[in-house]
């Protein structure tokens, strides 16, 4: 069973999806469908969906939340999209980018599974994330945007992900046309304006395309709407959850360090 | 006696007077129905653009200028002089203004509160004690829900000459935990169990940093802040966590939180407290 593909569950019927560190459990029973998830505390590179045969199997301290549905042949799928809110991106060691230089990073970022119901025209049942991100905020304290904090390895080889297919790889490519070199610590990528493709290895985002003028000046960020052409047959699997104008003119670095308020 | 009275009643509910009447329900209906029509337009065109407060001013300002109108127009219907009236308005305001002092600086207050902006519709504030939710801001009064759920009305005139805080003015906040360990705990090891606990809090904002002070060397331990930061809606979910996270990595590596112990003698004579001696020594001695 591929896990993006719809899916019909059998009454009486249980399926078992694993993404990354969430475990998802549907189950058909009589006219209501249950849904359950809970998460593991490593956020491993599985991504699965098998029927769970014995009931025993299923852990003891699951909490249901039930859905009811018209039509008990209701078809499922899941589809994979991007976080809600912008995500903070900030790579595991800084990193400094010379003037006049650009760079493309593979950013990997964790998948918000939706789940959709309906056989004609299906609707949104619920959205779990396959990874629970801690909060961030992108700004100074009386302004600023709350967002996901994420930690990346900022790989700039597609190769050095491995076969990593719980998550979408986001391409960034950031031009330096500053005076400085860019001390990259924080980058606000406003993933709700980007839409999630498949390839027949990983799943991919628009590129991103970042122009950065300095530290005064506003950074320009462009989604491209084109499917991404690092691997063939990359199909549109969801769309954007905010429709975005092609260029946007924002400061999307941040060189805030530490706040020291303390009375 | 009932002839008497059906007469009065035929010689009040003449064809002219009729027509009176008609008229005033008319300008009734139809000037209510007219307003509740501006003001849904009203309401509907600035809820994008403007505050909830700016709105219910506007509305309010709207609503009675309106009702003046049709109390005007009633008048008029009726007869009445309005310049006779207007002029014993004018004396009976004079008189009034002089007996509602504390209303009309009620109402000065009122404006520079609504001009000053420091808080809206929405927000929670603190006042001498009572924090709540302001329902409505008027000319008069600031109107709070609290959190247990009771309507407080707030003078405006003590509102300027008292301390408010606005607790939800700024869109993330700080919460602010006291701690105290004891003296012979590695402030390192502390530390860093500390902000690894912030760390995993998916409540605590990463950024900006949680603040970790060492405050002073106290009577009882080490005193220590931890300034965790937060998304305004989040406080209670952040504070529970957070104090329940602390507790249980503290207890689980053996970290102590020294309290001042008190001994209560309940009239009869305190005996010596009882001193155990480890090792090779007396085991008891009192």
């Amino acid at each position: 069973m591929n896990m993006w593909d719809e899916f019909q569950i059998e009454n009486g019927g249980t399926i078992n999806c694993q993404i990354g560190s969430l475990s998802l459990w549907m189950e058909h029973r009589d006219e209501e469908f249950l849904i359950s998830q809970a998460y593991s505390d490593e956020d491993t590179n599985v991504l699965s969906a098998t029927q769970v045969r014995d009931h025993g199997d299923l852990p003891e301290d699951l909490s249901w939340n039930r859905y009811i549905v018209q039509d008990p042949s209701t078809k499922f799928q899941l589809v994979p999209a991007l976080p809600d809110r912008a995500v903070v991106v900030s790579p595991e060691f800084p990193i400094k980018l010379a003037t006049n230089s650009d760079v493309v990073f593979y950013m990997s970022i964790p998948v918000w599974v939706q789940i959709m119901a309906g056989n004609k025209k299906k609707a949104l049942f619920k959205e779990i994330p396959s990874l629970v991100l801690s909060n961030t905020w992108f700004g100074d304290t009386m302004t600023g945007e709350l967002c996901y904090a994420l930690t990346t390895r900022a790989l700039r080889k597609i190769e050095d992900h491995g076969d990593l297919r719980h998550r979408i790889i986001c391409p960034v490519r950031i031009l330096n046309l500053g005076s400085e070199p860019l001390d990259f610590q924080n980058l606000c990528v406003h993933v709700e304006h980007l839409m999630v493709f498949g390839g027949a290895e990983h799943l991919w985002s628009n590129d991103v395309f970042i122009i950065y003028r300095g530290d005064e000046q506003p950074s320009e960020i462009r989604y491209e709407d084109k499917i991404p052409q690092y691997e063939t047959k990359c199909v549109t699997l969801s769309s954007e959850r905010v429709p975005s104008q092609k260029t946007i003119i924002s400061k999307s670095f941040s060189f805030i360090k530490s706040f020291t308020a303390f009375d | 006696m009932f002839e008497e009275i059906l007469s009065g009643i035929e010689k009040i509910i003449t064809p002219g007077n009729m027509i009176v009447v008609l008229k005033i329900a008319a300008i009734i209906i139809i000037g209510l129905l007219f307003l509740r029509l501006i003001l849904f337009y009203v309401k509907r065109t600035m809820k994008k653009r403007f505050s909830q407060q700016s709105i219910m001013i506007v509305r309010k300002l709207l609503s009675y200028t309106a009702l003046f109108i049709i109390l005007i127009l009633i008048l008029k219907q009726l007869n009445v002089k309005l310049a006779a009236i207007l002029g014993a308005a004018g004396i009976a305001g004079i008189a009034i203004g002089f007996a509602s002092q504390t209303s009309l600086s009620n109402i000065i207050s009122g404006v520079f509160l609504i001009s000053e902006k420091a808080f809206t519709v929405g927000d929670i504030i603190k006042v001498d004690g009572i924090s709540g939710i302001i329902l409505s801001v008027d000319l008069l009064s600031v109107k709070i829900r609290t959190f247990d759920n009771q309507y407080v009305r707030i003078p405006n005139e003590k509102l300027i000459n008292t301390e408010v805080v606005n607790v939800t003015k700024f869109p993330i906040r700080r919460l602010d935990i006291n701690l105290t360990i004891a003296y012979k705990e590695d402030l390192s090891r502390v530390r860093e169990l500390l902000l690894e606990i912030t760390e995993k809090n998916p409540h605590c904002l990463d950024n900006p940093e949680p603040l970790f002070v060492i405050k002073e060397f106290g009577d009882h331990g080490v005193e220590l802040l931890l300034g965790v930061w937060f998304f305004k809606t989040d406080y209670l979910v952040t504070k529970n966590t957070m104090m329940q996270e602390i507790k249980e990595h503290f207890d689980r590596e053996g970290i102590e939180i020294p309290f001042p112990h008190l001994s209560l003698y309940a009239g009869s004579i305190s005996d010596p407290l009882k001193i155990q001696m480890i090792g090779n020594k007396p085991e008891n001695l009192h």
